[in-house]
């Protein structure tokens, strides 16, 4: 028997796992698991923003609501390390398109910033 | 308005099943009908739901309804018991529910399924689920390598 769970129960179900490894795992079970998954992230951690491209986070991952980002490691001078993450909130607009475009023009701005002032870590929280 | 203090369901299958309204009415699906219907002595047929399933939902609503000031720890051994079930059970009560909109019993299952997902790896859940891998090969390397800082 095929077990074919509709969109709205798999993304209820997914909405019960918090840990990141089982989310990975969900989304290579099948083309139309990684489809729902991905719909279902609220947050995501980005361990070194050069790796990652703004446009590909949030057409994967279009309901975000928070992200940290994490610039370039400061090995040799831990002084230099902001205690604990630096928050810059947006606010929620009506339009779930409004508000993507919103982030990625944000994320982008972040990232050349930490990039420019050599930043450790930035939390964006959209609410 | 006279209301019936019961209320007749019909599974797919033909079975009649009379239950008090309060149960009744704890799914949506089944309270909207009764609203805008109020059939008195009426049948209301639930095609979507097997008999075997609807006995296992409705002995959900009816504990539900009889025990709601039983002790929170009670309740939910009770619930662990109720999902302790085959995944094809599971994923019949999981489209009854859905289909007769019962919020609380939607959350109990779907919690019970996501626990089956944890720590598992993606072949063992293709093999529980019964689910074909659609992505190819290339597909699969490519997916990790575009997203890949999202796996770190």
């Amino acid at each position: 028997m095929v077990y074919s769970f509709s969109e709205e129960v798999l993304e209820h179900v997914f909405s019960f796992i918090h840990t990141d490894k089982d989310r990975n795992v969900i989304s290579v079970v099948c083309k139309s698991w990684c489809e729902v998954e991905r719909w279902s992230w609220r947050r995501i951690f980005i361990g070194n923003c050069y790796a990652m491209s703004p446009g590909i986070a949030i057409r994967r991952f279009p309901k975000l609501q928070s992200m940290a980002l994490k610039g370039k490691p400061h090995f040799a001078n831990f002084e230099l390390m902001l205690d604990g993450l630096a928050r810059v909130p947006l606010p929620r607009s009506d339009s779930q398109g409004q508000s993507s475009i919103h982030v990625l023009i944000l994320m982008s701005i972040l990232i050349a910033s930490i990039i420019a002032v050599d930043l450790g870590a930035v939390e964006i929280n959209i609410m | 308005m006279a209301f019936t203090k019961k209320v007749t369901l019909k599974s797919s299958d033909g079975e009649l099943f009379i239950i008090d309204r309060a149960v009744a009415l704890q799914s949506r699906t089944i309270q909207y009908v009764l609203e805008d219907t109020n059939p008195v002595d009426a049948i209301i047929p639930v095609p979507a739901v097997d008999a075997r399933t609807l006995s296992k939902v409705l002995e959900y609503c009816k504990k539900h309804l009889i025990d709601l000031n039983t002790d929170f720890e009670d309740y939910s051994k009770w619930d662990k018991d109720f999902v302790d079930a085959e995944v094809w059970m599971l994923y019949d009560l999981i489209m009854a529910a859905d289909y007769l909109h019962i919020p609380p019993l939607i959350d109990l299952i779907c919690d019970k399924i996501a626990s089956m997902f944890k720590g598992q790896t993606p072949d063992k859940i293709r093999e529980i689920f019964n689910i074909d891998n659609d992505f190819s090969k290339e597909e699969e390397e490519d997916f990790k390598k575009k997203s890949g800082w999202a796996f770190k």
